[in-house]
C-alpha cells in the first residue's frame, strides 16, 4: 500500500521543513520505500508552496501524486486549491477552523489557543501541525525526538501528539 | 551508503564520487541548489560566474587542462551559453564535461518553457535524461565515462520534478580523481579548414555512440508481452510506470539523443501499437518517424505544461481507479494567488512609487522584481530574458525618437545581479549608441529570486571565501556615465527626487538604489 500526502501553505509557513523532517524520520527509521516532491519556485515571497510525500511497501514511481489521501494544510486556506485531487475518503488535515462543506473528514487545529496556552513561537505552529498528523498516521512511535532538534519545536510536537 | 536525496543532489554527489574537480554555474531555479551542494564538498573547487556562457567557457578551460568539469543551469541559461556549446562539440574535451540543463515543464519560475532537448541535436551534444535521483548519480558516471571516452561534451537534461523530487539513492562507490595531461591538438583551434574535418568527425562520433547503444545502459525494455509499446524517458517513465503498471511495454531512453535505429527498430518489432509518451516537443517522436517507424505521440499527447499519472490516463482514454470528490465550485471560487514581495523589501515603496508614473515606459527585467508588473504594483510594463531590461529600454528610447515622441520617457530596471551578468553590455550599448533612457539599478547586494546567491558585487565567492566587491557606482564612471546618482531606496522622499531630477535630465542617467535584501544575512 502507498499513502499519498500532500504538504501545503504559504512560503513562511514552515511547509517544506516539517516535509523534511517527516520525510527523513521516515527514511532513517523504516523501510518504507519514500518520494518526495516539493514545487518552490518562488515561493519565499508569500506563494504558494506544496511538498507531494508518498510512502509505502510497494515500488513509487511518480513523484506526482494522482489520488491524494491526506491534505495536510499548514496555512488554513490553501486545500482549497487540492481538493480536486482528494479521494473520496481522503482526510483533510488543517489549520484553524473548518470553513467548507464538503464531505470528506476534516480535522481541525486551532493553533492560536494551543500556541498561546504553552507559550509556544508562532513558528513552532508547523510543527503541532506535523505533531497530530503522525498520530493519524499511527506513526507516533518513531524516534522523531532525535531529528526535531530545537526544542520548542519537540514541545510543539509533542503538544500536537498529545 | 544509502542517502534521500533530490535529483539536484544526487547529481552533486554523483560529480563528488566520480572525481569531479571543477563547477561551475549561474543560479537559476530549478538548477540553484546542484551548485550549492558540490561547493560543501571538500577537495574540489566550485564557483558561480556572472553568466552561463562564463560558466561554460570556464568549464572548457578546466576540461582542456584535463580534469573532469561540470556547468548547471536553467533552461533559459543554455540559450546564453550556446554560442561555446555550439563549437565545443567540434573540438571535442579533454578532462569529461558535463552541462546540466535544468528544464521547467509547467513553468513553475521561468518565463517559457522551451525543450532544451533540441539543443543536444542542434548543438550535436549528446544527451542523458535521469527518471530518478538514483540515475541522477549513475548518470554521473556515465556521463563523465562516456565523454572522456568519447572526447564529448555530454547534456544531462533534468526537469523541476526530477531537480526537487527526493527519492532514496543508494552509493557504493568512493571518489577517485584523475588528472589527465594537457593535449596540445589542434582540434581546440577550430579554424575554417581543421574545423570542416572536426565536423566530419563529430559526425562519425553521434553514429558511433548510436551504434555502440548497448555498451552503456542507453536504453533499457520491459518487455511485458503486450499489444501496447511505450517509448518514453525522464520524468514521463515514472508517470508511464504508474498508469500501466506491468500492462505495457515499455522502452525507456537514458540517452534521448543520439538514438540507436536497432534498439528502436527491434522494440517496435516486439509490440503492436507503438506510443511516445513526452513532455512538451515531439522530440524522440520525430527521431522515431526520422527511422521510418510509424508511432503515435503528440497526437494524443499535449505539446505543452508538464504530464501527471492523470493527464496520460486521459490521453490513452483510460478511466481514472479513483474515485474523485466533485468540487468545481471549489476551483472557481480559489482566489488567484498573489506573488508579493517580502515585507520590508524595498521594491514594494520602489514600485508603488514608480506606478505614480503611468507616462513613462517600464523595461523590466529577472530577478524578484519581476513581480512589480502584478497586483497590486502594477508596474512593469515588459520584461523578456536576463540582462534585456536595458538594451529593450534603449531600442524603445531610440523608436520613439525615430517616431519624433523622444518626449516621452522610458526607463530600465534590473538588479545587481542581472546587472553584472549581461546588463553590462547593454548599458554599454546604451552609452555607444547614446540613447537617453533612465537606468535604475536596484543594487541589493544579492540574488535574491534563485535563493540569496552572492554575487560579484557582494564581496563573496560561492566557496564563502572575501573577494574584492564590484564597485558599481565606480565602473559606471569608468564607462563615462556623466548622471549618476545613488539613492537610500528606504526613503520615499529619495526615490521620489532622484526620479524627478531623472525625468528633468535629457540626457542618460544610471541610478543607483542602495538597498539591501531583508533576507539575506538572515539565511
Ligand atoms: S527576497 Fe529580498 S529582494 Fe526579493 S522580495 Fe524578498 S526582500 Fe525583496
Amino acid at each position: 500500500m502507498i499513502t499519498n500526502i500532500l504538504f501545503c501553505g504559504k512560503g513562511g509557513n514552515g511547509v517544506l521543513y516539517a516535509s523534511s523532517i517527516f520525510c527523513t524520520v521516515l527514511f532513517e527509521s523504516t523501510n518504507y520505500k519514500i518520494i518526495s516532491s516539493d514545487i518552490h519556485g518562488i515561493s519565499r515571497r508569500g506563494g504558494s508552496v506544496l511538498s507531494e510525500v508518498r510512502y509505502g511497501t510497494e515500488p513509487i514511481y511518480s513523484p506526482v501524486i494522482e489520488c491524494v489521501n491526506y491534505i495536510v494544510d499548514f496555512d488554513g486556506n490553501e486545500y482549497k486549491q487540492y481538493i480536486n485531487r482528494l479521494s473520496s475518503n481522503g482526510k483533510i488535515l488543517k489549520a484553524f477552523n473548518n470553513d467548507t462543506d464538503i464531505s470528506n473528514e476534516i480535522i481541525c487545529i486551532d493553533l492560536l489557543s494551543k500556541i498561546k496556552g504553552h507559550n509556544l513561537p508562532l513558528k513552532t505552529s508547523n510543527m503541532i501541525i506535523l505533531g497530530y498528523f503522525v498520530k493519524v498516521l499511527g506513526l507516533a512511535n518513531l524516534p522523531w525526538e532525535n531529528f526535531i532538534t530545537d526544542e520548542y519545536n519537540y514541545l510543539a510536537f509533542l503538544l500536537g501528539i498529545k | 551508503m544509502r542517502k534521500f536525496l533530490t535529483g539536484n543532489e544526487a547529481i552533486a554527489y554523483g560529480f563528488f564520487i566520480y572525481g569531479g574537480l571543477f563547477a561551475s554555474g549561474y543560479p537559476g531555479t530549478p538548477s540553484t541548489e546542484i551548485l550549492e551542494n558540490i561547493a560543501t564538498f571538500k577537495d574540489l573547487y566550485a564557483e558561480w560566474a556572472p553568466n552561463e556562457k562564463v560558466a561554460v567557457e570556464s568549464a572548457i578551460g578546466a576540461s582542456y587542462a584535463g580534469i573532469r568539469s561540470l556547468v548547471a543551469m536553467k533552461h533559459v541559461g543554455v540559450n546564453v551559453a550556446s554560442d561555446p556549446i555550439f563549437t565545443l562539440s567540434y573540438t571535442g574535451i579533454n578532462g569529461g564535461l558535463v552541462i546540466i540543463t535544468a528544464d521547467d515543464p509547467g513553468i513553475y519560475s521561468s518565463q517559457n518553457e522551451q525543450d532544451n532537448r533540441n539543443y543536444s541535436k542542434f548543438a550535436k551534444v549528446p544527451m542523458l535524461e535521469p527518471a530518478n535521483s538514483q540515475e541522477c548519480f549513475d548518470f554521473m558516471k556515465l556521463a563523465f565515462t562516456m565523454s572522456e571516452f568519447y572526447k564529448t561534451p555530454i547534456f544531462i537534461r533534468l526537469t523541476t520534478r526530477i531537480c526537487h523530487s527526493k527519492s532514496i539513492v543508494y552509493i557504493n562507490d568512493t571518489r577517485k580523481t584523475n588528472f589527465l595531461p594537457i593535449y596540445k591538438e589542434n582540434r581546440f583551434d577550430p579554424i575554417p579548414k581543421i574545423s570542416r574535418k572536426l565536423h566530419v568527425y563529430l559526425e562519425q562520433k553521434l553514429l558511433d555512440i548510436s551504434k555502440n547503444f548497448n555498451n552503456y545502459p542507453l536504453a533499457m525494455e520491459e518487455n511485458n508481452n503486450s499489444d501496447i509499446g511505450i517509448i518514453t524517458s525522464g520524468v514521463c517513465y515514472n508517470y508511464v510506470k504508474e498508469v500501466f503498471g506491468n500492462s505495457a511495454s515499455i522502452l525507456k531512453l537514458n540517452m534521448i539523443y543520439p538514438i540507436s535505429y536497432s534498439t528502436i527498430k527491434h522494440f517496435s518489432s516486439v509490440v503492436k501499437n507503438l506510443y511516445v509518451v513526452e513532455e512538451l516537443d515531439p522530440f524522440i517522436e520525430e527521431q522515431v518517424f526520422a527511422f521510418g517507424i510509424n508511432c503515435v505521440g503528440k497526437k494524443i499527447i499535449p505539446k505543452v505544461l508538464d504530464l501527471t499519472p492523470q493527464i496520460i490516463r486521459q490521453s490513452f482514454n483510460l478511466t481514472s481507479p479513483y474515485s474523485f470528490w466533485d468540487k468545481s465550485d471549489y476551483q472557481t471560487s480559489i482566489k488567484s494567488n498573489l506573488q508579493v514581495f517580502c515585507k520590508g523589501c524595498f521594491y514594494n515603496t520602489f514600485f508603488k512609487i514608480l506606478s505614480n508614473y503611468p507616462d513613462l515606459i517600464i523595461s523590466s527585467d529577472i530577478g524578484c522584481y519581476s513581480m512589480s508588473g502584478g497586483e497590486p504594483y502594477n508596474a512593469k510594463d515588459i520584461a523578456i530574458c536576463m540582462g534585456g531590461g536595458f538594451s529593450i529600454a534603449h531600442g524603445i528610447q531610440k523608436a520613439l525618437s525615430i517616431k519624433n515622441s523622444s518626449s516621452k520617457r522610458v526607463i530600465g530596471i534590473m538588479g545587481d545581479s542581472t546587472f553584472f551578468h549581461s546588463g553590462i553590455t547593454s548599458l554599454i550599448n546604451v552609452i555607444y549608441n547614446k540613447s537617453n533612457p533612465i537606468l535604475v539599478i536596484l543594487d541589493n547586494k544579492s540574488t535574491s529570486m534563485t535563493g540569496l546567491q552572492d554575487n560579484p558585487g557582494t564581496g563573496k565567492t560561492l566557496e564563502k571565501e572575501y573577494s574584492k566587491a564590484i564597485n558599481i557606482f565606480k565602473l559606471l564612471k569608468a564607462l563615462n556615465v556623466e548622471n549618476v546618482r545613488e539613492f537610500d531606496p528606504f526613503s520615499t522622499v529619495e526615490i521620489i527626487s532622484s526620479l524627478e531630477w531623472a525625468i528633468s535630465q535629457k540626457s542618460l542617467v544610471v541610478l543607483i538604489a542602495k538597498g539591501k535584501c531583508i533576507l539575506k544575512g538572515r539565511e
